[in-house]
């Protein structure tokens, strides 16, 4: 599934992606990191800004455009 | 193409998070993140470990381990390659060779002889197993040879052992005696269908038979004169009636399996199978898979499947039911040569405290021939002629 959907961002050219799954989210494409703690998550990503609130967080996976979070996921938010 | 190497780095802190930021900032990729108490363990690409440990000067990194293929790659040893590959030679070799050559027979001259010709043919203890094709020409070898003593002959592979399994050819004597019979009715029943090779049928289809009474006759008569007698011979289906009585236990246990599975090893002997680790699971029933043979002995791999009994009682009509299913085998087993059960009743069903009594009443379609011999008195015969 992850193969296909870079396969499809490779060729549709997308700016971002966010999945979500039970206890786990995926964010393609984020621009920066401004918090990183147990229960809170900001990110920056190209047109707004993304709160994550939760329990337990811990990041499974880093790289400069990807994310792998793990956790509870509690309260998820944009602002432009 | 350049295979990327991945290597596992481990690193004491209080605040995880603060050390992957810092990854972060310095743009280092980190591909699986693991955290135990405080320690965090990093998967890293080897050229990015002296960056880390230039960059972020306020936490200790230790190495741990390669990822993959070169984790692989180290832990494969010159030693431990030439184990693996002695493993792969002595299993092989072992299951190609032959402990044992068995030949079956109950004369002791054939069984030398044809001893003695595999032998000639090296086919004998401490020998590599021949494939399929020389064993074929072997075994018409073995037989044009001993045209006259040998009508067949069968080399079978079990294990390390060579089977051979032998006939011998016999040598038919002509008898000038000649027997004379007829084809009485061993039962009772109405002839369903009648057919003789020898011999003169004496009744048709649709006729009652007693026991005892001459089906087909060896007596060729002309004008109401024995010209010949033969032995006659030949089947005759008739309608056979029987009664017969079930008595099934209302109480069942039923077996069911759980879906929770045990893998676990076995080894075969002679004096039995055997399991290798103790079962975990306590009701359980065993699929084996052979994984190869030793000598005399059988390595299995088992899966242990746990199962669950849980008793049950019939009430009258599922009992009925399986109880006429067990009169069904029953009568079977006793009457081999019958055709077809052509009429099936429950004759009287009763449900007792503890068992179901079934009585059954079956009109079977069976063979009742039965060939029985008789003499004639050639001197009179010849009297009278």
């Amino acid at each position: 599934m992850h193969l296909y959907k870079t396969m499809k961002n490779f060729l549709m050219d997308f700016e971002y992606y966010i999945d979500i799954y039970e206890e786990k989210i995926h964010i393609f494409n984020y621009i920066d990191i401004e918090k990183l703690t147990e229960d809170e998550i900001i990110l920056t990503m190209p047109k707004f800004t993304l709160f994550l609130k939760g329990e337990n967080f811990a990041v499974k996976r880093l790289e400069k455009r990807e994310i792998l979070i793990e956790g509870t996921i509690l309260d998820l938010r944009f602002t432009r | 193409m350049k295979i990327e190497r991945f290597i596992y780095i481990k690193c004491k802190v209080r605040n995880k998070n603060r050390i992957l930021l810092k990854l972060y900032k310095n743009r280092i990729n980190v591909y699986d993140i693991l955290t135990k108490e405080n320690e965090i363990y990093l998967k890293v690409r080897k050229e990015d470990y002296d960056k880390i440990k230039e960059q972020i000067v306020t936490a200790k990194f230790y190495y741990v381990s390669e990822s993959g293929f070169f984790r692989f790659k180290k832990m494969l040893t010159p030693i431990k390659i030439f184990a693996i590959l002695a493993f792969l030679f002595l299993t092989n070799f072992f299951n190609n060779i032959i402990v044992k050559v068995n030949v079956i027979h109950s004369s002791k001259e054939i069984r030398e002889l044809v001893t003695k010709s595999l032998e000639a043919e090296n086919i004998h203890v401490w020998t590599l197993k021949k494939d399929y094709h020389t064993l074929q020409t072997i075994k018409e070898k073995i037989l044009n040879t001993y045209k006259d003593r040998l009508e067949w002959i069968e080399i079978e592979n079990v294990g390390m052992t060579y089977i051979v399994r032998i006939e011998e050819r016999i040598q038919k004597q002509f008898k000038n005696e000649e027997k004379f019979c007829h084809v009485i009715a061993e039962k009772s029943g109405i002839i369903e269908g009648i057919t003789s090779n020898k011999g003169e049928i004496l009744v048709h289809e649709g006729q009652y038979v007693a026991e005892g009474d001459i089906l087909i006759t060896g007596e060729i008569k002309y004008n109401e004169e024995v010209k010949k007698n033969v032995c006659a011979n030949g089947i005759a289906f008739a309608e056979v009636w029987y009664q017969t009585h079930v008595s099934l236990p209302i109480q069942y246990t039923k077996k069911e399996r759980t879906g929770k599975k045990r893998w676990n090893l076995s080894f075969e002997s002679e004096s039995g199978k055997y399991k290798i680790f103790k079962s975990r699971l306590s009701t359980y029933e065993t699929e084996s898979k052979i994984l190869f043979h030793f000598f005399n002995f059988a390595f299995y791999m088992d899966i242990e499947y746990e199962t669950l009994e849980t008793n049950h009682q019939y009430d009258l009509e599922t009992g009925t039911e399986k109880a006429l299913e067990l009169a069904n085998e029953k009568i079977k087993m006793q009457f081999s040569e019958f055709e077809k059960i052509k009429v099936q009743k429950v004759l009287k069903n009763t449900l007792n405290d503890s068992t179901i009594e079934l009585e059954v009443f079956y009109s079977i379609i069976e063979n009742i021939a039965k060939i029985e011999e008789y003499s004639i008195n050639t001197e009179i015969e010849e009297e009278d002629s």
